[in-house]
């Protein structure tokens, strides 16, 4: 199952010292491209938009979710998962985790 | 780790890279997993953004009426300066000491005054704590308690000679009655001890509240216009004592009178 290989590859990227790197660069490219700004923007339009009620952290991302994943312009999305492909096969090239 | 440790740990590890690589091998299944991994790193940086707005947006960071310049990290409900809406909206605290509602701004220098930890105001908590107990006894036990917190706030070199000043004092005040002093008319050579002057101030203050205290028994209201006309009495008096340790000059010059 896809989930199943998600959690496996953060198992593996952990080991080997290589998740946090990942995060980070995910996190850069994302703010570069302004997706972050338009999620934002897309918050609080959903917070302002009940008069005078705010939604539940609940409600919020249900209603956000969605958005924001679509929000992502497919050319980044295609470079990171490139990039994600070439580290994976990098790290099994060069050894799994010398230092366990 | 002992050795079988070590073994296992090796097996795991060598499990752990056969797994990666037939995992990354796969290029299908690569490209779904990564897909799936790159969706999950993009719901996390959401909720991030979610939860962190929401906050904000639940402690009334930001102005909710659209019409105002949105993302004001302050209360945007007053208006500016310029604007001059209405009064501001400051937060009241209240005050443990003495229960009022203070002005946030002004939380700081009240508690000052409150609680006598001011030096200018030292007279008005000491007499406010006297007031509070009825017995002479306690009040002269409760002044000289409220002198050492003021005291250390102040140079701390000075220490043992207050403490020192503090017993003969103590003795002093047993024996007057009424506050007339039985010393004024000493005037004798002083030093150059200027660096006691500080240290005294306080002494003076709490040798003025003592005599006070014996001679008033009024609201504090009152006693700050009685306490300008005594000051200058008492304070002739209080130095006067201490020319006694031989204090410095100014002293002497004011008793002299």
């Amino acid at each position: 199952m896809a989930q199943d290989y998600d959690s496996k590859i953060n198992l593996h990227l952990d080991i080997n010292h290589g998740l946090d790197r990942v995060t980070e660069l995910v996190q850069t490219r994302l703010i570069e491209c302004g997706w972050r700004d338009q999620v934002r923007l897309a918050c609080r339009k959903a917070i302002t938009e009940n008069e005078k009620h705010i939604p539940t952290v609940d409600e919020l991302i249900a209603i956000v979710t969605p958005k924001a994943r679509s929000m992502v312009p497919d050319s980044v999305k295609r470079e990171l998962l490139h990039e994600l492909e070439s580290i994976l096969i990098n790290v099994d090239k060069f050894g799994y985790s010398k230092s366990f | 780790m002992s050795k079988s440790q070590k073994l296992d740990d090796k097996q795991l590890l060598s499990k752990l890279a056969k797994d990666f690589h037939e995992l990354v091998t796969n290029k299908e299944v690569l490209r779904t997993s990564v897909e799936s991994f790159l969706n999950n790193v993009i719901d996390e940086l959401t909720l991030g953004i979610i939860f962190d707005l929401h906050r904000k947006y639940k402690t009334n960071s930001y102005e909710i009426d659209m019409e105002e310049d949105d993302g004001d990290e302050d209360e945007a409900a007053e208006v500016d300066i310029f604007a001059q809406h209405d009064v501001k909206k400051t937060q009241d605290c209240v005050c443990p000491n003495c229960d009022r509602a203070v002005a946030a701004t002004r939380f700081a220098p009240h508690l000052e005054a409150c609680m006598g930890m001011g030096r200018n105001r030292f007279r008005n908590a000491t007499r406010r704590v006297a007031s509070s107990s009825s017995n002479s006894k306690e009040r002269e036990n409760s002044s000289f308690s409220g002198v050492p917190s003021d005291d250390e706030d102040d140079i701390d070199w000075n220490s043992g000679n207050k403490r020192g000043k503090k017993k003969k004092r103590n003795g002093n005040k047993k024996t007057k009655s009424g506050g007339t002093p039985k010393k004024s008319c000493d005037s004798r050579p002083t030093d150059s001890l200027n660096v006691e002057i500080e240290a005294e101030d306080d002494d003076l203050a709490s040798l003025r509240d003592l005599l006070q205290d014996h001679s008033n028994s009024s609201s504090p209201a009152d006693s700050v216009s009685s306490s300008h006309s005594n000051s200058s009495r008492k304070k002739e008096k209080s130095k006067n004592k201490k020319n006694k340790r031989d204090r410095s000059s100014p002293s002497s010059s004011i008793s002299a009178e």
